[in-house]
């Protein structure tokens, strides 16, 4: 645990993480007998009582809870939640509804995938991997990209203020309800959100070319995407629309093998059919695995059932790109990866500029289509059904709600299957490759934090959802064990 | 002088949510102001930090668990009180000190030139429920009080503080526009 001393009224106070903050993001690595690595698996803590906090509460309260489980993701759980109360009150929407809630949801993914790429991803790439850690962070960045760190700030805010246009709230959307949405969109309101569509389709386009300029005509940056390094073979899980191209907000779940052939194709109600849950006993994470496949293990290949979500996922998925701009660039991704589906883990970063083109094309024909003004908003509940279950693509791969209720629509249980779960094996594989690479006989070389972080970081992991705090940075403790389960060394990042 | 007051915590992670009571009650306090606004975020690092553009001066007001601290303690600290590290504090975002930098650096002009940070101390927050420790609730009217005093130092050119019996609430009124006051 780090330390940090501060001088207030010249009295010291020291102020030191705790408690869930403690445990964000542990990672635990066994070496073999000779000093290499066997191992490395993914801890965070456990956030206890979510389903016995829903329980007894009526259905339609939990698009309002279930977006406060995290400040990151929370429109993704608001969608989800409303697309699963859609479903239980018999209540499907109408288009423009559809409409105005994917417009936002491209907002969303906007704003969530710029600070990722620019903010935490950025500077491995843009600075380098190996460059000095004081520079190496969005001080960086801005020092070296002052305009684009200007623009990365300015969309933000765009997209931010879109949400608050149809989401009713900054940060916490209110507006989705079961059968549609609350309020209308006027003309005003759409003129201002075509205006801000028009300048994320400018970044975006900026975007690809300093990506391009700035990191793939490097040969030590370009290598990253290209080695096999952090190839996993894994299978991959999206929604599609009905021309099997990835979208965000609605349509069929469909995954396919590591060799990129449709797996298995299935409407959201019975993702219980394809995907069961694998427990550990040194983790509350559980590890979705495909049920026909079977669990064998954290391992990749066609004959483990682990698959991956998030933005390389999505395109891997995806038949082609719905949108003509973002179509080319990823062609352009997979013709410089030399394979689709593409296993390289920091091919997740790429794929993410690519979501931002589509995000921002696809808000932009949703705005300008003049049905999104209608006044049909909203459909009349059609009674209780029971059931609920909603997906959305949230920005880091697929979430799945799934509500029970009783008559009257109270809540009886609660299952929430989220991004970063699915994702799980992959981030202990990932994880486990890095360190093999900065941990040889018994030797453990000075990079490891970093190597360790930019994998995990690729993709994207949202963990202690709600988690937020006074104490500065995340802690992160590596511990390796001997094969007797000996610590042999901790570093913390300090 | 335009001032924002956020209470930041996710309110559905019992005591984690302390800043978030702390807003809304402020809220119903001091009502609609043409000084002062009041928003209630469950976010960090760098979508907290983008909050401030525009503002003058900032309070936000936050859960904290410190080594020895007591449950309902309030401490007022300054950002400069926190790490001053560049890495992250979750894999999806930066520290709040690094965010309040980036954002300060892309446009100072619109940054504001004082923030205060209340910390309260706090008891139970790894578990879900939408109710505060005891201990930690009594902290809020403390706090309110607390913010309270230290917008009214802010705005002590500006206008005066004071208890509006017809609308059952403290409200804020420019100085110029109240006869026989001096400030």
């Amino acid at each position: 645990m780090q330390k940090h001393e501060n001088n207030v009224d010249k009295k010291k106070i020291v102020i030191e993480p705790v408690t869930r903050l403690e445990g964000e993001a542990k990672i635990s690595i066994f070496l073999d007998d000779d000093g290499n690595v066997e191992n490395a698996f993914f801890q965070v803590v456990e956030l206890r009582g979510f389903e016995r906090f829903c329980i007894g509460r009526p259905a339609e309260e939990l698009p309002r809870i279930t977006s406060k489980i995290c400040g990151v993701c929370s429109w993704a759980h608001h969608l989800a939640s409303v697309k699963a109360l859609d479903m239980l009150f018999d209540a499907p929407p109408p288009k423009t509804a559809h409409m105005i809630r994917e417009m936002a949801y491209c907002a969303h993914m906007i704003h969530s995938h710029l600070a990722h790429f620019y903010v935490l991803a950025g500077p491995d790439f843009f600075i380098g991997p190996t460059a000095d850690p004081a520079m190496r962070n969005i001080f960086g960045i801005l020092e070296r990209f002052p305009n684009v760190a200007k623009e990365v700030i300015k969309n933000r805010a765009y997209a931010q203020k879109i949400q608050e246009i149809v989401g009713g709230k900054p940060i916490h959307p209110v507006s989705g309800l079961p059968g549609g949405v609350s309020k209308q969109l006027t003309k005003e309101e759409q003129k201002k959100i075509e205006e801000y569509g028009k300048s994320f389709l400018e970044f975006s386009k900026t975007s690809l070319d300093l990506f391009e300029s700035a990191v793939l005509r490097r040969e030590d940056l370009s290598d990253l995407f290209l080695s096999d390094t952090y190839n996993h073979r894994t299978y991959y899980m999206s929604i599609v629309d009905k021309n099997n191209n990835f979208n965000f907000y609605d349509g069929k779940i469909r995954v396919i093998d590591p060799n990129g052939r449709e797996f298995a194709k299935f409407d959201a109600k019975n993702y219980l059919d394809y995907i069961e849950e694998h427990v550990e006993p040194w983790t509350y994470l559980k590890f979705p695995y495909l049920k026909s496949v079977g669990w064998k293990g954290i391992k990749d290949g066609e004959d483990s059932g682990v698959y991956r979500v998030n933005s390389l996922a999505r395109l891997n998925v995806s038949d082609s790109v719905a949108t003509p701009l973002a179509k080319e660039a990823a062609e352009k991704m997979y013709d410089t990866l030399g394979e689709k589906p593409a296993h390289n883990t920091f091919a997740f970063n790429w794929a993410r500029l690519v979501e931002i083109m589509y995000a921002s094309e696809r808000l932009l024909e949703l705005i300008t289509d003049d049905e999104i003004l209608d006044s049909n908003i909203r459909a009349d509940i059609g009674g209780v059904t029971g059931l609920g279950i909603g997906t959305v693509e949230a920005p880091r791969g697929t979430l799945y709600h799934h509500y029970e209720t009783d008559d009257e629509g109270l809540i009886t249980g609660v299952n929430l299957i989220v991004a970063t779960v699915q994702n799980n094996a992959g981030i202990c594989m990932s994880i486990r490759k890095a360190a093999q690479e900065v941990i040889k006989n018994w030797e453990v070389s000075e990079g490891i934090l970093n190597r360790v972080e930019m994998a995990f970081r690729a993709y994207d992991p949202c963990l202690a959802c709600a988690s937020h705090s006074l104490v500065g940075q995340m802690p992160m403790e590596i511990n390796i064990f001997t094969k007797d389960g000996k610590l042999y060394k901790q570093i913390r990042r300090s | 002088m335009k001032i924002l007051v956020v209470g930041v915590g996710n309110p559905i992670l019992r005591d984690d949510g302390v800043g978030v009571h702390v807003a809304r009650y402020l809220r119903r306090v001091i009502g609609q102001s043409k000084y002062v606004d009041v928003l209630d975020l469950n976010t960090q690092g760098l979508a907290l930090a983008e909050a401030f553009f525009g503002y003058d001066k900032v309070i936000v007001v936050d859960a904290m668990m410190t080594k020895n601290g007591r449950p309902g303690e309030i401490k007022i600290l300054k950002p400069e009180d926190f790490d001053s590290t560049l890495h992250a504090t979750s894999p999806h975002d930066t520290n709040f000190r690094t965010a309040l930098e980036v954002c300060r650096n892309i446009d100072p002009t619109r940054y504001p030139k004082e923030i205060v940070v209340i910390g309260i101390e706090i008891k139970h927050t790894t578990e879900f429920g939408d109710n505060l420790s005891p201990e930690v609730a009594i902290a809020v009217p403390k706090t309110i009080k607390k913010i309270l005093d230290i917008i009214c130092d802010w705005l002590k050119s500006e206008c005066i503080f004071i208890y509006d019996e017809h609308e059952l609430k403290k409200v804020f009124i420019e100085v110029s526009n109240i006869k026989g006051v001096s400030k």
